[in-house]
């Protein structure tokens, strides 16, 4: 077998976006190598979509260089890249056929014609031809058979259904030979045995055609089940780069294992190597590594807990069935292991009220440093005992510091108070994501001013709700910066 | 008996009900009235000569050679017309669409509007008198356009911005330079708005009347039928409304065939 040659045809360096000053896309750097499949996964709101206009050239980044083919083409307008776009809602002229939406393309293009020509300084040119009716022609009806359209050369799009429209506008992308095809959500308008027909298609297109693909969406199940390559996204940041296989089995953080399919989140104190503590309790694992006593966050999921009989040796916990619900391939189990809520997906029906036996393998215990374990706040003093936080004035014990101290202002998760109402807050924000950890919520809200709390709380607040925030003075611990002190 | 009666006149009260329909009625009397009476009126006076069922005002018609001259002279005034509104009114719409406070300035077009078209044309004709320009062609178009260009640039400016910009950028996306990205998605999407801009400005201005005569005398069409009304010739005026009439509906029938119903038309 050939060596595989991996040549890198998108690399993205330092790229960020912002409109009015809020960040799109942070920093992104990222490259994809020729012919991978790579998906952008992430709620809506995550960047992925405005990342891929980049490259396809609709956006210009407010900072950073993309390259393709090694070639720097940030300020390079869309029409002269070696990129097709594949649009969410298709976007095919409504005023030309199919043949000519996908003919589009290969009447603009111009191709080297094998003539050359001397100019005046005695450079020698190649001259470039169009292409001729009956190529575009031939072109067309190929990729047209390639997306089994072959018959609807003369049909208005209009009369399309939705897959067929969709087949369109992929061929209308395809029939340009782009190096790079760029898919935004493609199948999000199809229904859902529509989108799985769609999926294995353009896999095999993939496979056929050897063409880079770069594809958005919010669907972890599409993205888990067609990319060779996974990027999940939060808040205009990369998360995680990784195999499908990697980001399911190991996710790096809590958020990426609750976006990608299901699981419990436990927050937990690793003790030792190989020795993890969660749900008031001790547990084996494989990991190592980390501090003494560091806080992380533990995630099991749901396939990989086991019931068992509660006097078998082998039981770890004790829990106690709350509902089992029928899901078509599984059983939907929740028991309670004290106040900890446990999702457990099992083949065997449970009997609800019985107390069962868990056993979890060491190496299905995921370990992962927690992203923050307190909200930490570079701020300044106001006044004495007064602390600016976020552009509203909180009082604290300000420990004697003056005015115009730079402090850093420690709130802890469970003290961070929220509001439904934004006026009962002292800052206002949104919630940006909650992630259920057994037996609270934790949830992150952004304030105005961008700065990102945590927050641990008993009720589910609904993303993109928008909340205020308080904190109580004896909660907010102030520390004067080293900077003061030079 | 009486009684009976009584209870014919109830039950019927009763059976009146308040329907959508009903309240279509004050319309319908207004249309009759103002619209079909008046038609009607234009088509019988069209066939009545020496209070006789004839075709004799047509004849008449067709032997005014001035009145033809007239007609010819009046077309030649709207296509100008609609031809210089197309070209101004174009690009500024297409500027509105694309700004963001595109929604404020298009109302400083409409603004002129507001005024009475009699109150604008004597004041453009006080202006061009106090400029010294001679009044005559010229200034006959220019006082049309000026009227006239509003009702171009509404129905483009609404056909311009309801163009989803997904289409534009699927055209650069394939290979396109923004001169083909216009000329090959943006103006044929748009051909709706300029088939409505031209219906609202062609169809007023071949018969309007008013401004021609005060801005610079130019005796159009329809200050020939005022004319013939009142000099009492409701004959052949009826005929030259009629055919007037006509040359409209064939207008309209002939944009709307070219128009293939792509786009639904705008509200324009």
């Amino acid at each position: 077998m050939v060596k595989k040659r991996r040549t890198k045809v998108i690399e993205l360096k330092n790229v960020s976006k912002s409109y009015d000053g809020k960040p799109a896309v942070d920093n992104v750097s990222f490259s994809i190598n020729k012919g991978e499949f790579v998906t952008f996964l992430g709620p809506s709101g995550c960047g992925k979509t405005t990342t891929l206009r980049m490259i396809a050239g609709f956006e210009k980044p407010t900072s950073g260089k993309i390259f393709i083919d090694g070639k720097d083409i940030t300020e390079i307008p869309p029409h002269l890249r070696p990129v097709n776009t594949v649009f969410q809602r298709y976007a095919l002229f409504p005023h030309l056929n199919v043949f000519n939406n996908v003919a589009f393309g290969l009447k603009l293009k111009k191709i080297p014609s094998g003539q050359y020509y001397t100019d005046k300084s005695g450079q020698k040119f190649e001259k470039l031809r169009k292409y001729t009716k009956e190529e575009i022609k031939r072109k067309v009806n190929e990729v047209l058979r390639l997306v089994d359209l072959e018959d609807y050369e003369a049909r208005d799009v209009s009369s399309l259904s939705g897959g067929q429209q969709q087949r369109v506008a992929i061929a209308r992308a395809l029939v340009n030979d782009p190096e790079v095809l760029l898919l935004d959500e493609p199948l999000g308008a199809l229904d859902l045995k529509m989108r799985k027909d769609m999926q294995i298609e353009l896999m095999n297109m993939h496979k056929k055609l050897g063409i880079t693909f770069v594809y958005v969406t919010h669907d972890q199940e599409e993205a888990l089940t067609m990319s060779d390559t996974i990027i999940v996204m939060r808040h205009g940041v990369i998360q995680q780069i990784a195999t499908p296989k990697k980001i399911y089995d190991e996710p790096a953080n809590a958020f990426v294992a609750d976006f990608i399919g299901e699981s419990n989140i436990f927050s937990g104190i690793m003790l030792d190597d190989f020795k993890v503590s969660c749900m008031d309790h001790v547990f084996e694992c494989v990991d190592k590594g980390f501090k003494k006593n560091q806080e992380i966050d533990v995630i099991i999921r749901p396939e990989d807990i086991y019931i068992i009989p509660k006097d078998n040796h082998a039981a770890m916990v004790i829990a106690h069935i709350e509902s089992c619900v029928f899901k078509g391939d599984h059983y939907q189990i929740i028991a309670m292991v004290g106040e900890y809520e446990l999702v457990i997906h099992e083949t065997n029906e449970a009997i609800v009220g019985e107390d069962i036996g868990i056993f979890i393998k060491p190496f299905d215990f995921h370990i992962m440093p927690k992203a923050r374990i307190i909200n930490e706040i570079e701020t300044e003093m106001v006044s004495d005992n007064v602390v600016d936080i976020c552009g509203s004035n909180f009082d604290c014990n300000g420990m004697g510091l003056p005015e115009g101290t730079k402090v850093i202002a420690s709130i802890p998760f469970d003290k961070v108070i929220i509001f439904d109402n934004e006026e009962d807050g002292k800052i206002g924000g949104e919630v940006v994501n909650t992630i259920y950890k057994g037996s609270y919520y934790q949830c992150i809200v952004r304030a105005d001013n961008y700065y990102i709390f945590f927050v641990d709380t008993q009720d589910d607040w609904l993303k993109g709700d928008r909340v205020g925030i308080g904190i109580n003075p004896e909660d907010i611990q102030i520390k004067a910066t080293e900077q003061n002190k030079s | 008996m009486q009684k009976n009666i009584f209870l014919t006149i109830k039950n019927r009260i009763k059976g009146f009900h308040i329907t959508r329909s009903v309240f279509a009625y004050p319309y319908v009397l207004f249309l009759m009235l103002f619209v079909i009476v008046p038609l009607a009126l234009i088509l019988v006076n069209a066939f009545l000569a020496d209070g006789k069922i004839s075709f004799q005002n047509f004849v008449d018609l067709s032997r005014d050679g001035a009145s033809l001259k007239v007609l010819g002279h009046s077309f030649l005034v709207g296509i100008v017309t609609t031809a210089l509104c197309l070209i101004i009114g174009y690009p500024v719409a297409y500027i509105l669409a694309k700004m963001p406070s595109g929604g404020v300035l298009v109302i400083l077009f409409i603004l002129p509007m507001w005024v009475n078209f009699l109150i604008r044309t004597l004041a453009t004709r006080a202006i061009f008198q106090a400029m010294g320009v001679a009044l005559g062609e010229g200034t006959v178009i220019f006082g049309m356009v000026y009227n006239y260009l509003p009702f171009m640039i509404m129905p483009l400016h609404t056909t311009l911005s309801n163009i989803d910009k997904s289409y534009s950028e699927a055209a650069s996306d394939l290979g396109a330079d923004p001169v083909t990205v216009f000329l090959k998605t943006t103006l044929p999407l748009s051909v709706p708005g300029i088939i409505s801009g031209i219906i609202m400005v062609f169809i007023p201005t071949i018969s309007t009347f008013a401004i021609s005569q005060l801005l610079g005398g130019v005796f159009l069409f329809g200050d020939s039928i005022n004319d013939k009304f009142n000099h009492g010739l409701y004959g052949v005026g009826s005929v030259m409304s009629l055919v007037m009439l006509v040359f409209v509906l064939l207008s309209n029938v002939m944009l709307k065939k070219f128009n293939k119903g792509e786009a639904k038309s705008s509200v324009w």
